[in-house]
């Protein structure tokens, strides 16, 4: 288990961002949570978690590709794995955006359509973190 | 005289000598001449010759040289007519003229004379010349024209004051489905259009409504065609005026079959697209709500399992949360699709917002938030369902409620009715939170659409909205970020 990983939990949702912290605890991690990017920024810098769990929301779907891009093209404790989880299928996760601008954070990471089991978050989870081997899709 | 053009001129007289003096002078002139002895052979030399002018004695044996001004006048009214009159024959010289004869000289014949009526002869020719050009010209132009209108793809008709058909072009029969003779000779104009229309257009055209009066611009209508069938059209017509006097209506009739057809299936193509786009939203909206559910169920077994109880506890709230949610969501679709008008009646719009604001006050104090009632006094009624409008007020006040920053130093919201000056009410709730952006309030009344993910279906403004237009009333939203918003809704009063 990953008593030394900090997993930081980004979602507009209170009562998921609760549930999540409440889970991934329950697996040994330290949980952070925010509910926007702008505390999520805050805490990464803080906290030096070691993944992001971020949920790109319909309202706010550009915050989010922007968000993530951003962390992608960056170094050091930006460079950290990102699990993408959102309601729309990956096929429309470039939904007003261009392809390019997609792939720089989408290659590395893992993207979840809702509603997503949390068995399937928690192993995936433990891939980014190197603590499981990836099943394959 | 003119070298190029020799006038002709056929001389008629019983007379020897005067026919040799006449033809003597005219040929010294410069005259091509020719002669006859009578009357009759006088008209057949007419017919062999064609000439220009004839000059006949009046009193002849046989036919008379008013027989012979008739006759003449009868086939060839362009030729002139001198008539030679003796002493004593003023009355047949008056009926002469008034048979149309240019001239009339006196025996004996004085070269002026017979020079001054060959001038007035000539002028006459030479009028006639340049009328007859004209007249070929407006002929021309007349069939351009009727050419013009007969190839038009609009239909054109046209009638007279008393409704006959005039014109009734190729076009016109296209879309009317009867030939332009059939139309020009047993149809009359109120035929045009379905019982009772053709009175409606005419009252149009001498209205102003339509770019009147005396004009008819891009008015929509129909057609009834000759089947008794409906054709949608559009028609322009004109009041024609002659001296001031009307004397015609022209109407140009567009066929818009096709073009009615292709709106129809662009509504058709918009409504599916829409139809498609709001499933795909509420999907979307299901997805998030069974996220939370399935997160809360996943809680709920670990917990079981390991017996753990307090993970358990924690993961049943939120499945029971989201079951609302789905029954929210539901409820709200529902009351979106459902078309219910039956239950107006007389309302006090304070009575309402009193009763809305008393349900919401508990919320209110904990958020934090003041609610102010700012009401007028003595409105009169709206009629409305009380029902669709308290859940418009709640739709409101649940928003403004939760439009602040959790640390927002002054939360308040205010509610505000008003009679204003063109007999509608005013309800506006004002809220001095976060604002919303110009992005969001473009898509604010949009179904599904929100802000709030799982906390709202996405309906409520939508919702709001059709009821307001429901009853006839209108909703708009003022916004700015960081300063506050006020959604106003104006109600018809009874």
């Amino acid at each position: 288990m990953g008593d030394d990983k900090v997993i930081l939990v980004i979602d507009d949702d209170p009562e998921i961002c609760d549930a999540m912290q409440t889970i991934l605890e329950e697996y040994g991690y330290r949980v952070c949570t925010a509910l926007d990017t702008v505390r999520g920024r805050e805490l990464l810098e803080r906290e030096k978690p070691n993944l992001l769990i971020l949920d790109i929301m319909m309202a706010s779907m550009d915050e989010g590709l922007n968000f993530a891009g951003s962390l992608k093209k960056r170094e050091g404790v930006w460079g950290i794995p990102i699990l993408i989880v959102s309601a729309r299928p990956p096929a429309e996760r470039g939904y007003g955006r261009s392809v390019d601008q997609d792939l720089d954070w989408i290659a590395a990471d893992i993207f979840m359509e809702k509603p997503v089991d949390p068995e399937e978050l928690i192993h995936n989870v433990q891939v980014l973190l190197g603590e499981a081997e990836a099943v394959a899709q | 005289m003119n070298q190029a053009f020799r006038y002709r001129i056929l001389v008629i007289d019983d007379e020897p000598s005067t026919r040799e003096l006449l033809q003597m002078s005219l040929e010294s002139d410069g005259y091509e001449v020719h002669t006859a002895e009578d009357g009759l052979s006088g008209l057949q030399r007419f017919h062999e010759l064609r000439p220009h002018i004839v000059v006949t004695d009046i009193r002849m044996p046989g036919i008379d040289g008013i027989e012979v001004l008739r006759r003449v006048k009868a086939q060839a009214p362009e030729v002139e007519v001198i008539v030679v009159t003796g002493h004593g024959q003023m009355e047949l010289a008056i009926k002469a003229l008034q048979l149309e004869a240019s001239d009339f000289i006196n025996k004996p014949i004085s070269d002026q004379a017979l020079s001054v009526a060959l001038k007035r002869a000539r002028d006459k020719i030479a009028m006639h010349h340049k009328l007859q050009n004209a007249d070929e010209q407006i002929r021309q132009r007349g069939d351009f024209e009727h050419r013009l209108i007969q190839v038009s793809m609009d239909g054109v008709i046209a009638n007279d004051r008393r409704g006959r058909i005039t014109i009734f072009n190729e076009g016109a029969s296209r879309i009317y489905g009867y030939s332009p003779e059939e139309a020009l000779t047993s149809l009359h104009v109120a035929k045009l259009y379905p019982p009772g229309q053709a009175q409606v257009i005419k009252e149009l055209i001498y209205g102003r409504q339509y770019g009147g009066p005396g004009r008819l611009i891009n008015y929509e209508t129909e057609a009834l065609h000759r089947s008794g069938q409906r054709v949608p059209i559009l028609l322009s017509a004109t009041l024609l005026y002659e001296r001031d006097a009307e004397v015609a209506t022209v109407g140009y009739f567009k066929d818009l079959t096709e073009l009615k057809r292709l709106e129809q299936d662009l509504v058709q193509q918009t409504r599916m697209g829409a139809m498609g786009q709001a499933m795909a939203e509420v999907a979307h909206g299901v997805k998030n709500i069974l996220y939370g559910m399935k997160l809360g169920a996943f809680m709920v077994d670990k917990g079981l399992t390991e017996a753990n109880l307090t993970l358990a506890q924690k993961g049943w709230p939120m499945v029971r949360k989201n079951m609302d949610r789905i029954a929210h969501l539901t409820l709200d679709m529902l009351s979106y699709a459902r078309d219910d008008t039956r239950h107006r009646q007389p309302t006090a719009l304070n009575r309402l917002v009193r009763e809305a604001c008393s349900e919401v006050r508990g919320r209110a104090e904990e958020l934090g938030v003041s609610l102010v009632e700012d009401l007028a006094e003595g409105l009169a009624n709206v009629i409305a369902d009380p029902e669709n409008l308290l859940i418009c007020l709640h739709n409101l006040l649940g928003n403004a409620l939760e439009a602040f920053a959790e640390d927002a130093p002054d939360k308040r919201v205010r509610v505000q009715t008003r009679a204003l000056a063109n007999g509608t009410q005013l309800l506006r709730v004002e809220d001095n939170g976060r604002g919303i952006s110009p992005e969001v309030q473009a898509q604010i009344f949009k179904p599904l659409f929100t802000t709030k993910r799982a906390r709202g279906t996405g309906l409520g403004l939508a919702i709001t909205q059709k009821i307001v237009h429901e009853h006839g009333g209108t909703i708009r939203v003022q916004s700015k970020p960081n300063r506050g918003t006020a959604f106003e809704i104006e109600l018809p009063t009874a």
